[in-house]
């Protein structure tokens, strides 16, 4: 039963993530190739905090959503001067340094080793969660926000502006809306609520390692997105369930473990390129990239 | 001691180079963001391991066998990938998330036959070219004299043969290209087919000398993205100029600071020259509104 | 209310741009291909940074102003081709026009309820009374609000907007080629929707081609030649003119 919790409890943080790259790729069409980069601040920046101070949940998390919010500064700069395939390569650009620096920078990050021993998260009367089942209904609780507040978005005026910037950004500045301050914002909250995703995973394994957030991390979100579908909450949300439980179909099946990992990359790479094509909105969601 | 580390830069900016063409061919006449060629490039590299290795034949025959497998493969993600996708006036960024499956497609089906471990393709240590304080190993002259030639057969090519004047056409103006009634089909099966023997060649150079594991295609395909940005977009020979450009900087990267900070010194300059001078190098500024 | 503008250095294409435009009349700007008579719109709006000269509406100077806020200080702006927002229904479409930004930045929808709502629905009203202006009670838009804009024509998304302009509460309106691309059948509605636009007090400039349309719309032509106006006036004359019509019409 506990693996099961721990399965649902993953699946959470990859609803996060996945719902926070929706927000700007499948909202605003802005192909970002990092959020495995926030999800990495995120994470060492809660881990920061975690092993510092004893500070109460909520405060740690509006923290860490604030620094990471900050980093999506960068992105945002980026987007205002770049545009298409120059944007995609800027992004994986970011990734690609924030992963160099995580894993170089070893007076702060211990680089390879990683951080071990990540105290866990303490709810408002400093007691410490431990164990599955507290993390369970954290986690549970906290998607259950994070989904209300994200769909909130997508049905909200802000989601029209959204959608309108990805129909034609210069008829909506034409329209008196400052779509680079949208876009900006955009960013932030996904930045914010991927770098929410991480410190969750931090304290909930209670180690961390730069490999968890590398390039091939972003592109596997960005897969679980476009397969479960784009521009509304519950193609992400299939989405997150399709990368997360699949390997355990396949484990249920029986296969070796050598084997399973790759066929289960294989398995993700097919059904992108045949959603791609029978079905570009994704199997559940809305928008079509542009 | 700096020059060794110019030398060394200019050898690996030609391997960029070659792959900076066989990711532009596509690029430029498609302008599809072939990610694909990073799964194309861990193909050919482990073609060309198979056949040294396990097959046993000599390299000169191995790395033909690789080229001509990878140039089926490269033909393969267009008749499979792009070019239904283009009958259905997919987007082109569309075309590029299924360019990134295939890629993990292709890596892991690699990865699953001959296993995620690192390989070399031949261990034996070949006696070093000594000019002065200056050494260049074996595998660094083949890839100099290799990587050189095919670049220069090439631009000849390029610029002297109806071929690539049409290759020109293409990326210039497909809509026109076609008006004028060229083929454009039959025209992007050949740049497939040469944009894979790019691939294969600088992966097979590559390989001879660093070895292989199926987890080395994304960086080194960044890099020779980066290379062609840097060169200039829209054009071959920028390749090149933007290749040699990124390997002697990334070799002075390992001179000055230490091998593991290349990737995030390359990142800066891109984002730098991208602020700066969005058109690279040589290349010309386009009209964007 | 007069904007001019002078000196457009980099492509050298406007060269002293000397144009007052008459409030409440709708001045149509002529000249062939090239000119530089979307650079002109480009400059008023806030598109175009990178010039010389002054910018004047309503006595205020509007020089280097993103485009955005010059939208909101009164200025609304058809582009060339320009259509609904697509993946956006046409009630959205109006809705977005409107300089009215309640309830847009994240959350505020959630916090501020009431406010947010009460907006939407004034918005709502005004988009079907902008509707019912234009084409009448019952008209078949009014049934159509919730559609996606791809579920009108090309020539349907061009006069919804233009409709969709009457949202902006704005008093000067630049229609870059309302007619272009549309069939002849709802070439009168353009016409009747420009008009609505001078009895609700807006001034209109705008640029287009189709001879015979300028004609019957605009009160004031003005003939952009080689970088400058070089004739202004009431339409017939300018249209008339020996000089126009030999390097313009080519007659």
């Amino acid at each position: 039963m506990e693996y099961v919790f721990h399965i649902i409890i993953m699946l959470n943080i990859y609803i996060m993530l996945v719902l926070s790259a929706n927000l700007t790729i499948g909202m605003a069409n802005l192909l970002t190739m990092c959020q495995a980069a926030f999800y990495g601040i995120g994470a060492y920046i809660g881990t920061y905090f975690l092993m510092q101070f004893s500070l109460p949940f909520l405060v740690i998390a509006g923290l860490v959503m604030l620094f990471t919010g900050l980093f999506s500064c960068l992105v945002s700069f980026a987007s205002v001067r770049l545009k298409g395939d120059y944007f995609v390569i800027a992004t994986m650009g970011f990734q690609l340094i924030v992963y160099t620096v995580l894993y170089n920078w070893t007076d702060v990050t211990r680089g390879p080793y990683g951080i071990p021993g990540i105290p866990g998260i303490k709810l408002g009367g400093m007691y410490e969660l431990s164990g599955v089942y507290e993390y369970l209904f954290m986690s549970l609780a906290l998607v259950g926000v994070v989904v209300f507040l994200f769909h909130h978005l997508v049905v909200s005026p802000f989601g029209r502006t959204l959608n309108a910037i990805r129909a034609d950004e210069l008829t909506v500045k034409a329209m008196g809306r400052n779509t680079v301050l949208f876009k900006s914002i955009a960013f932030f909250l996904s930045a914010a609520v991927a770098g929410l995703a991480g410190v969750i995973y931090a304290s909930y394994v209670s180690y961390i390692d730069p490999t968890s957030f590398t390039l091939d991390e972003s592109i596997f979100i960005i897969s679980a997105l476009f397969i479960g579908g784009i521009g509304n909450t519950k193609g992400p949300i299939l989405g997150a369930l399709f990368v997360v439980l699949l390997p355990e179909l396949l484990r249920f099946v029986g296969l070796p473990d050598s084997i399973a990992a790759n066929l289960r990359q294989i398995i993700y790479g097919l059904a992108l390129i045949l959603v791609m094509y029978y079905r570009p909105q994704g199997i559940w969601g809305k928008a079509i990239l542009k | 001691m700096i020059w060794q580390f110019v030398v060394n830069g200019l050898i690996t900016g030609i391997l960029y180079s070659l792959l900076a063409i066989g990711f532009a061919l596509v690029y430029n006449t498609t302008r599809i963001f072939h990610i694909a060629a990073a799964g194309i490039y861990v193909f050919a590299a482990y073609m060309f391991w198979f056949f040294v290795a396990k097959a046993g034949l000599p390299i000169i025959f191995a790395s033909l066998v690789a080229i001509a497998l990878t140039m089926l493969l490269s033909l393969l993600s267009e008749t499979c990938v792009y070019r239904p996708l283009k009958n259905k006036n997919a987007s082109l960024n569309v075309a590029m998330i299924a360019s990134i499956g295939a890629m993990t497609v292709i890596i892991n089906t690699i990865a699953m036959c001959f296993g995620n471990e690192t390989k070399v393709v031949e261990s034996a240590i070949l006696q070093p070219l000594a000019f002065g304080d200056i050494i260049v190993t074996t595998p660094q002259k083949y890839q100099a004299l290799v990587g050189a030639a095919v670049l220069a057969l090439f631009m000849f090519t390029l610029q002297r043969t109806n071929w690539g004047l049409r290759l020109r056409a293409l990326s210039a103006d497909e809509t026109l290209f076609e008006t004028l009634g060229y083929d454009t089909k039959a025209t992007r099966v050949l740049v497939f087919l040469v944009s894979g023997a790019f691939i294969a060649i600088a992966s097979c150079l590559t390989v001879y000398d660093v070895g292989l594991d199926p987890n080395m295609g994304m960086s080194v395909l960044i890099s020779a993205i980066v290379a062609m940005i840097i060169g200039g977009v829209g054009k071959f020979s920028t390749c090149i100029l933007g290749g040699l450009t990124l390997g002697v900087l990334q070799s002075l990267t390992v001179y000055h600071f230490a091998s593991n900070w290349q990737n995030a010194v390359t990142f800066l300059v891109l984002l730098i020259l991208l602020f700066l001078r969005p058109q690279g190098i040589a290349g010309y500024k386009q009209r964007t509104v | 209310m007069s904007f001019t503008n002078a000196q457009k250095e980099t492509f050298d294409l406007l060269r002293g741009v000397n144009l007052d435009v008459e409030k409440g009349k709708i001045t149509a700007l002529v000249g062939g291909n090239g000119t530089g008579k979307t650079t002109l719109f480009n400059i008023i709006s806030g598109f175009e940074k990178d010039y010389t000269g002054d910018v004047v509406f309503e006595g205020n100077n509007f020089n280097h102003i993103p485009a955005h806020r010059i939208s909101l200080m009164g200025i609304g702006r058809l582009f060339q081709d320009g259509q609904l927002l697509s993946g956006l229904t046409l009630m959205e479409n109006m809705k977005l026009a409107s300089d009215d930004k309640t309830g847009e930045m994240p959350f505020s929808s959630l916090l501020w309820r009431k406010r947010s709502k009460a907006a939407e629905a004034v918005k709502e009203q005004q988009a079907k009374d902008i509707l019912v202006r234009i084409f009448g009670e019952g008209n078949k838009y009014l049934n159509m609000l919730n559609q996606d804009a791809s579920a009108f024509s090309y020539g349907e998304q061009r006069i919804l907007s233009l409709a969709r302009l009457l949202m902006g509460g704005d008093r000067l309106l630049l229609l870059d080629e309302p007619t272009s691309g549309v069939n002849p059948v709802y070439i009168d509605t353009i016409e009747q929707i420009i008009r609505e636009m001078v009895v609700e007090g807006l001034t209109v400039l705008l640029i287009e081609h189709n001879m015979h349309f300028v004609r019957r719309v605009a009160d004031i032509c003005a003939y952009l030649d080689d970088g400058i106006i070089a004739k202004l006036g009431p339409t017939a004359e300018v249209l008339d003119d020996k000089n126009v019509r030999n390097s313009y019409l080519g007659l």
